[in-house]
C-alpha cells in the first residue's frame, strides 16, 4: 500500500503544478518541454541511437563527489563492461567543496572529465557557457526515455529548450534522530505529528551542557533552513530569479524560529560545527540528538549507528522539503563522445538505476525503482524520504548559478555565531543574495 | 685542427672587445641558461605579462574576457571586502613579524651557548619548518577545537572559559599567529644561528677585557653585528606574512563564510570560486605593488639601522 502510495505521490507530484512551478519558469509549460523531449528535432525520434562509437578502446574519466557510491558506481562500470568490454570508465573522486573549482578551471584549460556529476544550481552556469553536450542523440527508442523519470528534474537539466542530462537520483529531506539519547531523556520519538513547537521543545529537554545536543542546526540550505522557509510559506527567490526573497515577514520568521536553537544552546554552537562536521562527526557519533539531513546521508547514518532513525521534517504552515536531483552529463570537447553517448545511455538505463537503489546510497531517480532503495537499508524507514516527494520544492537555480547561496550562507554563519544582532539576519542574508544576483 | 686555429686567434680582438674565447664562452654561458631562461620567458613571464592585461578584463574563465579597462582597479577602491582583507592581512603581519624577530633570535641566543642536548633542540624547533602547512594546520585546527580540543580543556581545567578560537576574528588573528610563530621560528632560528658564529670571539675577549658586561656585551657587538641578519629576515618575513593562505584557508574557513579572509584567500576566494578572475587578477597586483613599497622601504631604512662590519 504504502509503496503504491509513494509511486502515485511521485507520479502526482511530477503533475502538480506547485512541486514544478520554479523549476518550470526558463520555459513556458511543462507540457511544452515533455512534448519538446517526445518529439526531438531532426526526427531522431525512432532508432535514434547513433552515438558514433565503433567498438574502439576508449578510456573514459568520470568525475563526480560523493565517496560513498563509488561501491555502486564500480557496480555500474562492470555491468557497462559486459555489453561494451573496450570502454574502460575510470571514476575520480573529488571532495564536493573542491569540485566546481576543479572543473571549472578544468573546462577553462581544456582538460577535464569526459562525463561528470552536475548539479542543478550549475547546470545553467556550464550549459550558458556551451560546456556541456546535447544528449538529445540518445533520447528516444531503446535509449534514454525522459518521461521515466521526475518532469521537474528532467527540467533542471533543460536549458534554452536543449537537454543536458538525464537525472541518475534525487534526493529529500527528513529529521534523523539518535533513539538512545532519546531513551535517555526520557523523551517520545518524532512522528509524522510533529510541528514546530515539538521539536522546539524535544530539542530543550535533549540538550545537555557541553553536549550532546538536542538539535543539529546544519550550516546548509538544502538541508536546514530553506526547508523551514517552505514550511512556513515563506519566499526564496522571485520567479524571474532576480530578487531574492529571504527578507519576507514568512522567511523571516522561520530563520528567527531557528536562531533561537542558537541563542539556548540546544544546537552545537557554530564554532563547535566549524571544527566538527556534524554530518560527518557529531551526529554519527551520537552528539546530537536530532537533526534534518538528505537521503543521502541515510547510510552513512544508518552504519554508524543502529539506534538511529528517521521521521519526517516536523510541520509547519505547510508541510515541505525540499528535492533535488543530479545528472550525469558530457563534456562539450570530450574527445570520446561516442563513447561517453554510450555510458550515459546506460546509466539512464533501468540496469544501471537498479544498481543504484540496491546500493543502498541514493534514491534512483528513474520511476518503480526507488522500493529497491527503501529496501536496502529495512533497519530504517527510507518510505518517508518518498513520501517526502508530495511536498517538495525544488531547489532554485538562478542562470547565474549558486553565488547567492554561498552569499546567504555566509551572512547566517555570522549571525548565528552572534556577531551581529539576530533581528538584522533576514535583511542581511537577502541583501547580500541580490548582490550576487545582480552582478 | 679546430682547437688549434681557435687558440691562434684568442689574442685577436672581436665585437665588444671580446676575444674570441670570451666570446664563446659567452655563447656557451647562454646556451647553459637557455632552458631556465626559456622556461621563465614562457611559465613566468609570459603569464605575468598575460595577468596584466586580464587585469584590464572581467574573465568568467568559462567565457572569453570582456574589456573594461581600469574598473576592477577603481573597484578596489570602493570594495569593503578587500578592505577588510587588507586589514586581516595587517593585523596577522605586525604581531608575526615582530614576535618571530624576537622569539627567534632569543632563542638562537640560548641554543648558541654550551647546554646539554643543544642539537636535540634545534632539530626540534626547525621541525615545524619542514612540517607541510596543511599538516600543521589541521592539527591545530584540531588542537583549537572548542568543545573537544586540548587547548580549551586546559583552559578550562584552570577554571578560564572556553574561547572560540576559529569562529571570530578577533580570538582567530591570535589563533593563527601562534601557529605561524610555531611554524616560522625555527627557521629564523636557524639563520640567527649562522649569524651569531660568525661574529668574532676576539670581539666578546677584548670587550671583557675592557670590563663590559654580558648585556653590554650583547647591546653593542652581538645586536650591531646581527642587524643585517635581522634585515634579511625581517624582509623575508614581511613578504611571506602578507602572502599568508594556506593557514587561513584550512583554519578560519566554514562554508561560505571565512571567519579571518586575507588578501591571498579574497584572491583565491574570486578568482576560483565566484569565477571573477579579472578582479582577483587585479588584487594580486595589489598585493605585489604593496609588497613592494614595503620591501623598498625597509631598503631606504635600513641605512639607518643596519650595521656591515
Amino acid at each position: 500500500m504504502t509503496h503504491n502510495r509513494s509511486l502515485q505521490s511521485l507520479e502526482s507530484c511530477i503533475a502538480s503544478s506547485r512541486f514544478s512551478r520554479r523549476g518550470l519558469i526558463r520555459t513556458s509549460a511543462a507540457g511544452l518541454s515533455a512534448a519538446m523531449l517526445a518529439t526531438l528535432p531532426g526526427g531522431r525520434l525512432a532508432g535514434a541511437q547513433d552515438t558514433g562509437y565503433g567498438g574502439e578502446s576508449v578510456t573514459l574519466s568520470y568525475g563526480l563527489w560523493d565517496a560513498a557510491q563509488k561501491p555502486g558506481i564500480d557496480k555500474q562500470i562492470a555491468a557497462f563492461n559486459q555489453q561494451f568490454p573496450n570502454i574502460k570508465v575510470e571514476p575520480t573522486i573529488v571532495p564536493f567543496d573542491d569540485y566546481w573549482t576543479k572543473l571549472q578551471t578544468g573546462v577553462a584549460g581544456g582538460q577535464t572529465y569526459d562525463v561528470f556529476w552536475m548539479n542543478a544550481p550549475n547546470l545553467p552556469v556550464f550549459a550558458a557557457q556551451s560546456a556541456l553536450l546535447s544528449i538529445e542523440p540518445i533520447v528516444g527508442d531503446g535509449g534514454a526515455d525522459p518521461s521515466k523519470f521526475p518532469a521537474a528534474l528532467v527540467e533542471s537539466y533543460t536549458f534554452d529548450g536543449t537537454l543536458y542530462g538525464i537525472p541518475r537520483d534525487f534526493d529529500t529531506i527528513a529529521l534523523f534522530y539518535n533513539t538512545r539519547l532519546f531513551d535517555a531523556a526520557g523523551v517520545d520519538y518524532p512522528t509524522d505529528a510533529w510541528g514546530w513547537e515539538d521539536l522546539r521543545v524535544a530539542a530543550e529537554k535533549l540538550t545537555k551542557d557541553g553536549g550532546p545536543w538536542g538539535f543539529g542546526c546544519l550550516i546548509s540550505d538544502q538541508q536546514n533552513y530553506f526547508n523551514f522557509i517552505k514550511q512556513n510559506e515563506g519566499g526564496l527567490i522571485s520567479d524571474d530569479f532576480t530578487t531574492c526573497l529571504i527578507d519576507e515577514p514568512a522567511s523571516c520568521e522561520a530563520l528567527d524560529y531557528l536562531t533561537q536553537f542558537f541563542t539556548a544552546g540546544w544546537t552545537p554552537s557554530v564554532s563547535i560545527m566549524q571544527a566538527n562536521d556534524p554530518e560527518q562527526t557529531l551526529f554519527p557519533a551520537g552528539q546530537i540528538a536530532m537533526m534534518p539531513s538528505g537521503s543521502w546521508n541515510a547510510r552513512t547514518f544508518g552504519e554508524a549507528d543502529p539506534a538511529i532513525k528517521v521521521a519526517p521534517l516536523p510541520k509547519g504552515k505547510q508541510r515541505a522539503c525540499m528535492i533535488h536531483g543530479l545528472a550525469n552529463v558530457i563534456w562539450a570537447k570530450s574527445p570520446n563522445q561516442g563513447a561517453a553517448l554510450e555510458w550515459v545511455k546506460f546509466l539512464a538505463g533501468e540496469e544501471a538505476e537498479r544498481i543504484l537503489g540496491e546500493s543502498a546510497t541514493v534514491i534512483p531517480a528513474m520511476q518503480g525503482l526507488q522500493e529497491d532503495w527503501v529496501a536496502s537499508m529495512p533497519d530504517l524507514d527510507l518510505q518517508v524520504f518518498l513520501d517526502a516527494v508530495e511536498y517538495s520544492f525544488p531547489l532554485p537555480s538562478p542562470p547565474s548559478g549558486p553565488e547567492w547561496r554561498d552569499k546567504i550562507e555566509a551572512v547566517l554563519i555570522e549571525g548565528w555565531s552572534g556577531n551581529f544582532p539576530a533581528e538584522e539576519l533576514c535583511t542581511r542574508a537577502a541583501a547580500a543574495a541580490n548582490e550576487a544576483l545582480s552582478s | 685542427m679546430v682547437v688549434a686555429s681557435s687558440l691562434a686567434q684568442v689574442r685577436r680582438r672581436g665585437r665588444f672587445g671580446l676575444t674570441v674565447q670570451a666570446r664563446s664562452e659567452a655563447r656557451w654561458g647562454y646556451f647553459l641558461v637557455a632552458p631556465m631562461m626559456i622556461g621563465f620567458a614562457v611559465f613566468s613571464l609570459f603569464a605575468l605579462l598575460a595577468s596584466l592585461v586580464l587585469s584590464l578584463t572581467s574573465w568568467d574563465v568559462l567565457s572569453s574576457p570582456k574589456w573594461v579597462g581600469l574598473d576592477n582597479y577603481a573597484r578596489l577602491f570602493s570594495d569593503d571586502q578587500f578592505r577588510t582583507a587588507l586589514r586581516n592581512t595587517a593585523l596577522i603581519t605586525a604581531p608575526n613579524v615582530l614576535f618571530r624577530m624576537i622569539f627567534s633570535l632569543g632563542l638562537a641566543l640560548a641554543l648558541n651557548t654550551d647546554i646539554r642536548f643543544r642539537s636535540f633542540y634545534r632539530v626540534v624547533f626547525f621541525m615545524p619548518v619542514i612540517t607541510m602547512p596543511v599538516a600543521i594546520a589541521t592539527i591545530w585546527k584540531w588542537l583549537y577545537d572548542p568543545a573537544f580540543g586540548p587547548i580549551n580543556a586546559f583552559l578550562a581545567r584552570l577554571g578560564f572559559p572556553r574561547p572560540e578560537w576559529l569562529a571570530n576574528p578577533g580570538t582567530a588573528v591570535i589563533a593563527v599567529v601562534i601557529v605561524l610563530l610555531w611554524s616560522g621560528v625555527g627557521y629564523d632560528m636557524i639563520i640567527f644561528l649562522a649569524g651569531l658564529q660568525s661574529i668574532p670571539k676576539e670581539y666578546y675577549e677584548a670587550a671583557q677585557i675592557d670590563g663590559a658586561g654580558s648585556w653590554r656585551r650583547f647591546r653593542d657587538i652581538t645586536l650591531p653585528l646581527l642587524t643585517p641578519t635581522t634585515f634579511f629576515l625581517m624582509v623575508i618575513a614581511i613578504i611571506s606574512s602578507l602572502q599568508v593562505f594556506d593557514l587561513v584557508f584550512i583554519m578560519t574557513r566554514f562554508g561560505a563564510a571565512n571567519r579571518l579572509p586575507t588578501v591571498v584567500y579574497y584572491v583565491y576566494e574570486e578568482g576560483f570560486r565566484n569565477f571573477r578572475m579579472g578582479y582577483a587578477i587585479t588584487m594580486a597586483w595589489a598585493l605585489l605593488a604593496l609588497i613592494l613599497v614595503f620591501t623598498l622601504l625597509q631598503f631606504r631604512l635600513q641605512r639607518r639601522w643596519v650595521h656591515y662590519a
